[in-house]
């Protein structure tokens, strides 16, 4: 028989210990917070910092979080929201990337937490990119066991991808060591507005990278990613020299950046300043996100600019989201002849052998053994 | 003052109340191309209609007017309004330059409001401020005191009635905007130069000049081709250099195709539908085959708008399929498909397998006596009361009544291959658990758009990748997409494990005919890509029910009644907004059941309109014309407010016992819809006036010589009247009738005018 004073004492206790039990569970789920990389303490009174990740150089005063929404500012000191906070885990084919020219037919586990430092009017994957980390709903998963995750599931890569993978930068290259170390193989689509330092020391452990190189002005940008266009391009011309393999992305957006002088003008560039054997992937674009009123692109408009690509002497120009076009097939630069036959994400036909064309023995870019 | 001024100044009422509606229906069509409209938007704009229409009525109740008898101001009014009512349609085509907005992007609830407000500004407000002028200047004419306002309240309504039909049967199907505004200013036109010879002010004279100068204008612009230039010139502007090719109306939407090299796209109040000659390959592909691969060998197929441009192409490619009816509600789009044909749409309508029909998907699936091995439902989520009559229990019991036993219904709702959002998941599990409730099985292909088919035959849960590759060898059909690695990628277990893992914790209501919450959980996701501030309060409008609601108008009465206290006579505004609220929502209702009843026909729907506004004519015309017969107001002014809340009581046992009644003969609905129609804006009609002669009659101003008096009351209640209708129309079709339902809906109404009624009590009586 208990006493009225401990009858009254476990009645209020309990209610208290559920509580705090209930508030315990909360921040389970909640994001865990990581001190972050590339910043600098500016005012150790007013507790205000400088982020340096990626050009914006956010100046954040206690409690404030970045333009990315993904770095806050706690008692003066930087940390990264989505740190081993996936809101997004997937198991997808290695051509969604999309990566052509890197181990096909292969699986990529795929993370990405929320936030992006830009602001395209046309995102595909708006819901977690334009969101901060703690509105998503997210999974714990330290960078092990995302590498052991994408061992379960028999992945050859993994892949940092849906959101800009440069707001969970430390997350990104924390799971990048450990999966280097189990002969697992990093690739990443970024917008590649990142700074040259962190940059550097990712591409360590990046193997390819599909940037979006959305349009080529800065009027494009400006206008519908308030952004600018050069960091993007040091950014691509970085990875190359570091020997990443790289993969471009643009876009085709009618109205916007489908004129042929500035599809030349990209193609001329990537020539001249990253090289011939750099991929690129012209997208059939549909209304998305934020722009709503517009026509889809024309398929001739891809048509063109594969053309253009070809007569500035890129290897590999590439139409997405057009399945079954032949412009999804690679092609031998030298005898032309088809080397991988592809319908969407699917491979039909593969004359790859050792990285090299199965009809001229002529060596063909990318990455195709682990 | 002679009968033929009176007759001249009648006349002038009925245009005015002409020109009223066709500015807001045209203003309504321009700026719902302009934001892709929903059913939020579409209340959010009617809204800043009646906001302005009731800022004006009240400014010009309170109008000083020191000159007796002023036409002049008047005929300004009149002319200031024609020519505000073109230039505000030039302005809703160009406001997206204007304000820097790329053409092709869409705009939140929040730019759509304040660019409403702004477009609607002159016409709304010189609308309303003709309507409590005119009242006025109608006592100065005639003397009639307190009866000028049923009189004009009468004839402008008749005047909107006429108006209504003809701009939505005969103007908006011939002529465009540009015509329509311009015909509109030399109606308004004529009518002064009848008006003003009867005076001799310098106004007068001023008016003259420039009622001359609208005239002739127009006049020129229509008979020669200056209408039809500035209506191109302004299309071109508002579509930015995109090559536009074909720009056409229909009482249903507004077409227009842009054709970029050798690409048309067409689009729908803005938003594109279809593109040819090459289609989303990867969307048309799996919304054909993976419905038909997962049959033995479909033969009759039904497809619900969407077909053409690309899906019926893939269906044809079926040697087994003999028969495909093809639905869509609107001629005109496949009119405009035809005019700009391509390989593959020359080949979907000319093919003798498929058969058109041009009328609402709901009424074609009652009356149609072919059984179906596959329905595909080709229309996205619903975004109107209208378009949700499509994903509810009872429009799916519908189909499986028209489906073979092993008959399939496929339809697409949005989705991802990334992430779920609470608004997503709210939507997809709605309209999943509602499919659920009337057919046994199901499957999910998950997507960014998903792909639901759903079945009472078992065999549709046992697909696989090995069949429905087999059976595309079998039927030897080529594709650009599907294929053995594909279906593999798309069926696998995976997808399916974390889509379901992803909606598990989710409960919502069904989506029904006449508890649309299916519509309410689209706009809250729809919100997000645009406003996404505003998530918070979709979120907490999603847990509004009854008794919160009964709780609210408690409060309010309660507040109202302490009011009272300090201005003696605000029972009456009250009830005239209430008033004004519920006939908004039993507009409302009662149109949006008959559609659920009958389906959409809009001739349908103009008749049942104009049986509304008729009933709120005749009601204010009969009260008016009997005034001198009726000594006491107030009293029959509260046997009206019992009369509203029994309306709205037996509105709500009407719906209870739907089922009861749905059995009686289609005919004897048809008649009891008119009815409730008429009568409830009968009621409406009949409160306006005694509202107004109860409260001059208060004030002791019932001497006809008091003008100021009459403009005063009547742009108070008015602008209360049209702010009652305002809160009525933006929350009843977004938030009540989806969140509540419409028999809660109509206990609410009842509720609230019981509130209004109590109140009366308070009302002083002399």
């Amino acid at each position: 028989m208990i006493s009225r004073r401990d009858f009254i004492k476990i009645a209020c206790l309990t209610p208290l210990a559920l509580k705090l039990e209930a508030k315990e569970l909360t921040s389970k789920n909640s994001p865990s917070l990581k001190e972050a990389l590339y910043y600098q303490k500016l005012d150790e009174k007013k507790k205000t910092v400088w982020c340096l990740l990626c050009p914006r150089a956010c100046t954040l005063s206690d409690g404030e979080t970045g333009f990315c929404r993904a770095r806050k500012n706690i008692k003066g000191k930087l940390y990264s929201l989505g740190y081993a906070s996936p809101c997004a885990t997937h198991v997808d084919p290695i051509e969604k990337k999309p990566f052509f020219n890197v181990l096909p037919e292969t699986l990529s586990f795929s993370i990405a937490s929320a936030g992006c430092n830009l602001r395209c009017k046309f995102c595909q994957n708006w819901q977690i990119s334009q969101v901060s980390p703690l509105e998503t709903v997210n999974s714990f998963s330290p960078p092990e066991k995302i590498v052991s995750m994408a061992r379960t599931n028999r992945c050859k890569s993994i892949a940092y991808t849906y959101t800009e993978p440069t707001n969970f930068y430390e997350y990104m290259l924390e799971t990048a060591k450990i999966a280097h170390s189990k002969g697992i193989l990093n690739v990443s689509h970024s917008n590649g507005y990142i700074n040259q330092e962190p940059l550097k020391e990712l591409s360590k452990y990046l193997d390819a990278v599909n940037i979006d190189l959305k349009g080529f002005n800065s009027a494009f940008y400006n206008k519908l990613c308030e952004a600018e266009l050069e960091p993007v391009l040091e950014t691509i011309k970085i990875l190359k020299k570091s020997g990443v393999w790289v993969e471009i992305t643009n876009l085709v957006i009618p109205g916007h950046n489908d004129d042929t002088g500035m599809i030349t003008h990209m193609c001329e560039w990537i020539r001249k300043d990253v090289g011939a054997d750099v991929p690129v992937h012209f997208s059939r674009f549909f209304p998305m996100y934020k722009m709503t009123g517009i026509s889809p692109t024309p398929v001739s408009t891809l048509e063109r600019a594969r053309e253009i690509a070809l007569k500035a002497g890129l290897h590999y120009p590439y139409i997405g989201n057009v399945a079954g076009h032949p412009g999804e097939n690679t092609y031998c630069p030298e005898c032309r002849k088809t080397l991988i036959r592809r319908a969407g994400y699917n491979i039909l036909e593969n004359n790859l052998k050792n990285g090299k064309c199965k009809f001229c023995g002529g060596k063909i870019g990318g990455i195709w053994m682990v | 003052m002679n009968k033929k001024t009176l007759y001249y100044f009648i006349s002038s009422l009925l245009i005015i109340g002409l020109g009223g509606i066709v500015a807001q229906t045209i203003l309504l069509r321009e700026m719902l191309i302009l934001f892709s409209g929903n059913e939020f938007s579409i209340g959010v704009i009617i809204g800043s209609w009646v906001v302005w229409e009731a800022i004006g009525a009240f400014i010009g109740g309170k109008w000083n007017r020191k000159i007796k008898e002023d036409t002049g101001m008047f005929l300004s009014l009149i002319i200031l309004f024609s020519i505000s009512f073109p230039l505000s349609v030039y302005l809703t085509r160009i406001f997206k330059i204007l304000t820097g907005i790329p053409p092709e992007m869409g705009v939140g609830i929040i730019p759509i409001l304040y660019s409403s407000f702004f477009i609607l500004l002159p016409t709304g407000f010189l609308h309303g401020f003709l309507f409590t002028f005119s009242c006025s200047l109608h006592n100065q004419i005639t003397g009639e005191g307190s009866s000028s306002i049923g009189k004009v309240y009468f004839y402008e309504m008749f005047g909107t009635i006429i108006g209504g039909i003809l701009v939505n049967f005969l103007f908006i199907p011939y002529f465009n905007s540009f015509q329509i505004a311009i015909g509109v200013a030399l109606l308004s036109a004529i009518t002064c130069l009848f008006l003003i010879p009867s005076f001799h002010t310098t106004r007068g004279r001023l008016a003259l000049i420039f009622t001359f100068i609208i005239l002739v204008s127009s006049f020129t612009l229509l008979v020669g081709k200056g209408a039809e230039r500035i209506h191109l010139l302004s299309i071109k502007e508002q579509w930015q250099n995109k090559n536009v090719i074909s720009y056409e109306n229909s009482f249903y939407q507004n077409i227009v195709v842009i054709q970029n090299e050798n690409q048309y796209t067409f689009f729908s109040d803005g938003i594109p539908v279809i593109t040819t000659p090459v289609p989303d390959i990867a969307f048309v592909e799996e919304f054909a085959h993976f419905p038909l691969l997962s049959q033995q060998s479909p033969e009759t197929i039904l497809v619900l708008s969407g077909g053409a441009g690309g899906l019926i192409n893939e269906i044809l490619k079926y040697r087994t399929v003999k028969r495909i009816d093809y639905v869509e509600i609107d001629a005109l789009l496949l009119k405009t498909i035809k005019k700009f044909s391509t390989p593959i749409t020359q080949k979907e309508l000319v093919d003798p397998r498929v058969n058109l029909h041009y009328l609402d998907g709901r009424i074609f699936i009652k009356e149609t006596p072919v059984k179906y091995d596959v329905v595909l439902l080709g229309l996205p989520p619903p975004h109107t009361l209208q378009s949700n009559r499509f994903f509810t229990e009872e429009f799916f019991h519908g189909i499986k009544n028209i489906l073979k036993d092993k008959g399939i219904l496929a339809l697409t709702l949005t989705g991802s291959l990334a992430y779920y959002s609470k608004e997503l998941k709210n939507l997809n599990v709605c309209i999943l658990h509602t499919l659920g409730k009337v057919f046994a099985y199901r499957v999910v292909i998950p997507g960014d758009l998903n792909l639901f088919m759903v079945s009472d035959s078992e065999e549709i849960s046992h697909i696989s990748p090995a069949l429905l590759h087999d059976r595309l060898n079998t039927h030897k059909i080529k594709t650009n997409l599907i294929s053995l690695t594909h279906l593999k990628y798309r069926l696998h277990e995976r997808w399916q494990n974390w889509f379901f893992n992803s909606l598990k914790d989710i409960e919502t209501p069904l989506n029904r005919d006449f508890s649309p919450r299916g519509l309410f959980y689209n706009i809250a996701y729809y919100n997000l890509l645009f406003s996404p501030s505003l998530k918070t309060i979709f979120d907490r409008a999603k847990s509004i029910n009854l008794s919160s609601i009964i709780l609210f108008i408690i409060i309010i009465f309660v507040s109202f009644l302490l009011l009272q206290r300090k201005y003696k006579k605000i029972s009456i505004p009250f009830a005239i907004a209430t008033t004004g609220f519920s006939a908004m929502i039993f507009e409302l209702i009662l149109l949006f059941s008959f559609q659920i009843f009958y389906g959409y026909v809009f001739y349908e729907i103009g008749l049942l309109i104009t049986t509304f506004m008729g009933g709120m004519a005749i009601g204010s015309l009969i009260i008016t014309s009997h005034f001198r017969h009726i000594h006491k107001e107030l009293r029959l002014f509260k046997v009206t407010e019992i009369a509203i809340t029994a309306f709205s009581f037996s509105l709500f046992l009407l719906f209870y016992y739907l089922d009861f009644i749905s059995s009686f003969k289609s005919i004897y609905i048809h008649i009891l819809f008119l009815f409730l129609l008429f009568l409830s804006g009968f009621l409406t009609g009949i409160e306006f006036p005694i509202a107004n002669r109860i409260y001059l009659r208060q004030s002791g101003v019932l001497n006809p010589n008091n003008g100021d008096s009459i403009g005063k009351t009547v742009g108070m209640l008015y602008s209360v009247d049209l702010s009652g209708g305002w809160v009525g129309g933006i929350i009843g079709g977004l938030i009540l009738l989806p969140i509540l339902g419409i028999s809660a809906g109509c206990i609410m109404l009842a509720i609230l005018k019981l509130s209004s009624l109590l109140l009366l009590m308070t009302f002083p009586e002399k």
